[in-house]
């Protein structure tokens, strides 16, 4: 049974299965899995900094699906609490009007190969701007994951780099930190989505 | 007057010299070319494991790249990965979660510019202070 679930599955998100179209799997992003990563070069020092704290889910049907996945801005740690604060406040990333990033969308595009195209809207400081990005998924059945300690369940990992621009969601960096913050971030994230009942 | 102005231009003058060769001599001795990475949990590391491929990057397998690869001074060298399959690459697991944050050699070479560029600066006023007060007192 749980092999052909895995065909099923394979071929769902390969799109190799015209005669399961209807089926649907939802993946719920387990946080004990996560890593993001950012990154900002500049003279002073390559700023770099991770969040292990990640929300959300991605639906995949035959040929496509949609995603939402939601970043606590609190959650974000640069290695230094002084700068961290910079971060979270009113003039960077507003985490007290803004608590939360969240890049969420309805498009997902299979390039073959496990990689995928995602289109979507990525939202900081309030501000939604369409974002595509290119991700590799790798599917993991059930017996795999058990077998290395993780729950029983399929699972999927997903990886994905891209890049922000701090100008486009309105964050306008002061003179005097302008040395040692860029504007363009990179971000690549790792996660782990555990396949959930619908 | 004369001897503090030309001590202070003297002492302006071993900082603006001083610390372009202090930082030379960190990176030298100290600088090392690594990549920090995100360390996997244990589940992670060995799932990575199982789904590695030819194409799968080495650094993968033990973590997440943070950042390109970058120099790194004065930092605590024991937690240095150097994975058997590329023996080149030197990871380092770093968590910026618990507040580490390893000092970069860009940052040692930043702070010896503008310190040479301040005490530069501040050669060139005392010298001119001194100047003025050789002058004044000519004309007097």
């Amino acid at each position: 049974m749980s092999i052909l679930r895995n065909v099923i599955l394979l071929a769902g998100l390969f799109g190799f299965a015209a005669p399961l179209a209807a089926q649907e799997y939802t993946f719920k992003v387990d946080s004990k899995f996560v890593n993001i990563a950012f990154e900002s070069k500049m003279e002073v020092e390559d700023i770099v900094g991770t969040s292990r704290t990640v929300s959300g889910s991605a639906k995949l049907v035959k040929g496509g699906g949609s995603f939402d996945i939601v970043v606590p801005v609190e959650s974000l740690k640069t290695g230094i609490d002084m700068r961290d604060e910079h971060l979270r406040g009113e003039y960077w990333l507003d985490a007290a009007k803004y608590p939360t990033l969240r890049f969420y969308g309805t498009s997902v595009k299979d390039l073959g190969s496990g990689v995928y195209e995602v289109a979507g809207k990525f939202v900081l400081r309030g501000v939604e701007k369409a974002l595509v990005v290119k991700v590799q998924v790798a599917t993991i059945p059930a017996e795999k994951a058990a077998s290395v300690g993780m729950e029983k369940a399929n699972w999927i990992r997903v990886r994905a780099a891209f890049k922000v621009r701090l100008s486009d969601f309105g964050v306008k960096i002061p003179d005097m930190a302008a040395a040692k913050v860029a504007d363009e971030w990179s971000i690549s994230v790792s996660l782990f989505g555990k396949e959930v009942a619908k | 007057m004369r001897t503090l102005l030309l001590t202070l231009a003297a002492m302006g003058s071993i900082v603006a010299i001083g610390a372009p060769i202090a930082a030379w001599r960190i990176d030298d001795s100290y600088g090392i070319e690594v990549q920090m990475i995100v360390p996997h949990a244990p589940e992670v590391a060995a799932m990575e494991q199982l789904l590695a491929d030819e194409k799968t990057p080495v650094i993968n397998l033990h973590g997440e790249a943070l950042g390109p690869p970058v120099r790194l001074v004065l930092f605590e060298q024991t937690g240095l990965i150097r994975p058997p399959q590329d023996p080149k690459l030197a990871l380092l697991p770093v968590d910026k979660q618990q507040g580490e944050n390893p000092l970069q050699a860009k940052t040692v070479w930043f702070v010896a510019k503008w310190a040479s560029i301040g005490s530069g600066a501040f050669v060139l006023l005392v010298l001119g202070l001194w100047a003025a007060f050789f002058r004044s007192r000519r004309a007097s």
